[in-house]
């Protein structure tokens, strides 16, 4: 059974249609990437995902986490399926992160939660032990010193990672990260890539991966998407959409990313 | 002919910190440079003391045979004339009450540059790639990708000699950022680009000079494709292998 299941699903501001009859799965441990440029409705259907959605945004069609409808869902029932289903990475780590409070306390706030729903009660020297283990997952160096941090006090890299921690101190099944190194440098970038990718898939979980930058996308998922105008335009393997676009659009966008390579290499 | 040297150029914003460490940088007449850092290098401020917003701290930057004196008035509108920078943020860098006769018209009422301005107006816009029809809308009426297009029209409007680039493509989408990129290319071939980018690529595509930064220090400079294809210094080996490429 899929770990989220999109079918038909349509989103529009005030009758301005923004996603369109878009359907995709995914099933548990498979990594997929949503592909789109700006206003392809790529972050809006990662947050209708996890009922997200801005009020002033309506729904129809279905979305399922875990096998529960999402959509019309109560609050309650949403609260359930986040963190314990689905956890969420989101761009820009510095207002990801609460800037009043120190980023061991942030961490330690989902995996009190986790170990609560686990039956273990955590607090005190115990807890921040398990900040500490979380912290040294995600390879920040001094785990002590960033957990007495205020976010501010971090590099985007360390934020990202600090982020990328309390997503996993909840051990979803899904791990959903939109444009998560968008706002990093190129070798901090490679860094995070490498990271995801090596937590993805040493713990099992499914990824639901949302860029614009396909090379990246190619370095983390197996499947993709492409979104243009909120209308899936393609959808296959990364070999085979990379390898051998079908629609134009894809093409168009192929042929960019590969006119970039072709000039790194030296030969344009 | 060298356009524009900077000669042993220091600054910090504060006593204890060195934002750029003794750089020096010839541009010659007609060159396209790529400046390529990361957050941090100092890339943007070496962009800010060659458009004469700021002062080097130690060093100095010569213009042709003059230097350049962000307090010398006379100085400075000759400079502006010759040097027009375009931004990241098409959004922000254009006035949204002007329409685009007047953005675009603005630096040549500005600098007092005599002539037909709305046909000098039009004439910059056709050479970017928008209908000269457009001159009456406002910002809001176009894409990212128009919009950087008519901050680049009036960067040219005036005729400088150098173009100075800051992130102009980062902020574009894919498909939009490779045709600005064509645009850009087609304009270096008339003059002198100075083209600040994180983003190797584009500057690979784009720029026939690199400058690596790192840290406020230049690290490695030299031919595109020489650097490319031989990375000296173990930081523009890493950003190369840093940067994410389609799989075969």
């Amino acid at each position: 059974m899929s770990l989220l299941s999109i079918e038909n699903l349509s989103l529009a501001a005030a009758d301005i249609p923004l996603v369109s009859r878009l359907s995709f799965a995914i099933a548990p441990g498979e990594r997929l990437g949503l592909i789109g440029e700006s206003g392809s409705g790529k972050s809006l259907t990662a947050m209708a995902a996890t009922g997200l959605l801005p009020r002033a945004i309506t729904a129809s069609g279905s979305v399922r986490l875990g096998g529960q409808q999402v959509i019309g869902a109560a609050d309650r029932v949403l609260d359930g399926l986040r963190g314990t289903v689905s956890a969420f990475v989101f761009q820009e780590p510095l207002t990801a992160l609460d800037p009043l409070m120190r980023v061991g306390r942030q961490v330690a706030e989902p995996l009190r939660r986790r170990t609560r729903r686990d039956g273990r009660d955590l607090d005190g020297d115990a807890l921040m032990r398990e900040v500490h283990a979380l912290l040294e997952q995600v390879a920040l160096p001094q785990p002590d010193r960033i957990a007495r941090s205020y976010p501010h006090e971090i590099s985007g890299g360390q934020r990202q990672r600090v982020a990328i921690a309390m997503a996993l101190a909840c051990r979803p099944q899904l791990l959903i990260a939109d444009e998560p190194t968008t706002a990093l440098d190129v070798t901090t970038q490679a860094e995070i890539l490498k990271l995801l990718d090596g937590l993805v898939r040493e713990r099992g979980m499914a990824l639901l991966f949302i860029s614009h930058d396909l090379p990246v996308v190619a370095e983390v998922v197996d499947r993709v998407v492409v979104l243009k105008k909120g209308i899936a335009v393609e959808e296959g393997p990364v070999a085979e959409v990379f390898g051998a676009p079908k629609d134009e659009y894809t093409r168009s966008l192929v042929a960019a990313a590969r006119a970039f390579d072709a000039a790194l290499e030296g030969t344009p | 002919m060298s356009l524009v040297s900077v000669e042993h150029v220091s600054f910090n914003y504060t006593r204890d910190r060195r934002v750029l460490d003794d750089v020096s940088l010839s541009i010659r007449t007609g060159a396209s440079i790529g400046l390529v850092g990361e957050s941090g290098s100092g890339k943007t401020t070496l962009l800010r003391l060659l458009l004469g917003l700021t002062r080097p701290t130690a060093g100095r930057i010569r213009f042709g045979e003059a230097e350049l004196d962000p307090g010398n008035g006379a100085f400075m509108r000759d400079y502006r004339r010759q040097v027009q920078a375009v931004f990241q943020d098409p959004y922000s860098s254009l006035d949204p009450r002007q329409n685009v006769l007047g953005i675009v018209g603005e630096p040549l009422r500005s600098l007092g540059i005599p002539g037909d301005r709305r046909a000098l107006v039009e004439a910059a816009l056709v050479s970017v790639g928008l209908e000269p029809g457009i001159l009456g809308r406002y910002p809001h009426e176009f894409s990212g990708g128009q919009r950087q297009r008519i901050a680049i029209a009036r960067a040219i409007v005036a005729k400088p000699k150098l173009l100075l680039a800051d992130e102009a493509v980062s902020a574009l989408d894919l498909s939009t950022r490779i045709r600005i990129v064509e645009l850009l290319k087609r304009l270096a071939a008339e003059m002198t680009l100075v083209f600040v980018s994180h983003d190797l690529g584009v500057v690979a595509a784009l720029c026939d000079e690199i400058v690596i930064l790192e840290r406020g220090r230049i690290v490695e400079a030299g031919a595109t494709r020489k650097i490319l294809a031989d990375p000296q210094h173990p930081y523009t080996r890493t950003l190369l292998d840093s940067v994410p490429r389609m799989p075969a």
